[in-house]
């Protein structure tokens, strides 16, 4: 799809970021939807990307997040 | 808890199930898996240091926004509030933005009014980048987009008198508003009020010191999630 097709793939998952869902889970369907229906790939593999979108991003906030917390909760006193 | 907090949380949870279901349904577990066996963990990898990266950059520049409102940050405590904001959100949507503000404001003696102002500048500016970003994909992907709506919208509109019926009134309800602007956003009223307050906020970044480091870094925040995004692709 190219760098294009990643602008395109960054506006679908930005959209479903505005929707209040518990740990921006609306991402995974606005980016399968938007390539499915725009861009005609398989409704598998569309979701595939979504959910693999969705997964890195989640395990990296945890790991990292869950890392600055403690450090900050340290640097504060919380 | 209070009965309204109760009543928010449990709006989060049902719209999160709504969407479980729907990516769930129909879903063929073993082609996902075949799927999934064809990425680049390398590249998935690569995608999540670039996130870092652009945690990194959104430090920075929240660096440069304080220093003329006459607070001095650590770098490594905005950088370590801002990504345990992200955790935050997790659970509670937007609420990471409250939690980054209150340790930073813990950590660095910044006032946490400040901190909030600021976030609020970031988010206009966010919104601004992303209407960017939207304009540049339909420009660049206007064949595919036009296209698809074409196909989807338009034709189907030309077929409904309904549809198009509300579509000329929604036009003709924009066109008063338009007219009456100068009422609805007058300084007394309370859009008016709201409107001068996120434009004061939207101010505060032009009065970074630095405002091509401020760009550069903006760019730099949105080039990494394009990459995010394409890595994955």
């Amino acid at each position: 799809m190219g760098i294009s097709g990643g602008l395109s793939t960054l506006v679908f998952s930005s959209l479903g970021v505005i929707i209040p869902a518990p740990a921006g889970s609306a991402t995974v369907s606005s980016v399968y939807i938007g390539l499915n229906e725009i861009y005609n790939l398989p409704i598998q593999q569309a979701k595939a990307i979504g959910l693999v979108m969705f997964s890195a991003n989640i395990l990296m906030i945890i790991v990292s997040g869950t890392i600055s917390y403690i450090i900050m909760a340290g640097r504060t006193k919380v | 808890m209070k009965r309204n907090e109760i009543l928010k949380y449990g709006l989060f949870a049902l719209v999160g199930a709504t969407i479980v279901y729907f990516i769930q349904k129909d879903f063929r577990w073993s082609e996902f898996v075949a799927n999934l066996k064809q990425a680049n963990i390398a590249l998935v990898v690569l995608s999540t240091l670039v996130g870092v990266l652009a945690v990194l950059f959104r430090a920075l520049r929240w660096q440069l926004i304080l220093e003329p409102l006459g607070y001095k940050t650590k770098l490594g405590n905005a950088y370590h509030s801002t990504r345990s904001g992200y955790l935050v959100n997790l659970g509670i949507p937007r609420a990471g933005e409250f939690s980054r503000c209150a340790m930073l404001s813990k950590s660095d003696n910044v006032p946490v009014y400040v901190l909030i102002g600021t976030v609020l500048s970031e988010r206009i500016l966010d919104i601004i980048l992303l209407l960017i970003v939207i304009i540049s994909a339909v420009m660049i992907q206007f064949d595919v987009l036009f296209s698809y709506i074409d196909e989807k919208v338009l034709s189907k509109l030309k077929d409904n008198t309904l549809v198009l019926i509300i579509g000329v009134a929604f036009l003709l309800g924009l066109l008063v508003v338009a007219f009456k602007a100068k009422k609805i956003f007058s300084a007394e009223t309370a859009i008016g009020k709201a409107a001068i307050g996120l434009f004061d906020g939207v101010k505060s970044i032009f009065t970074v010191k630095k405002p091509v480091l401020f760009v550069l870094y903006t760019v730099g925040i949105w080039v990494c999630y394009l990459m995010m995004t394409y890595f994955i692709l």
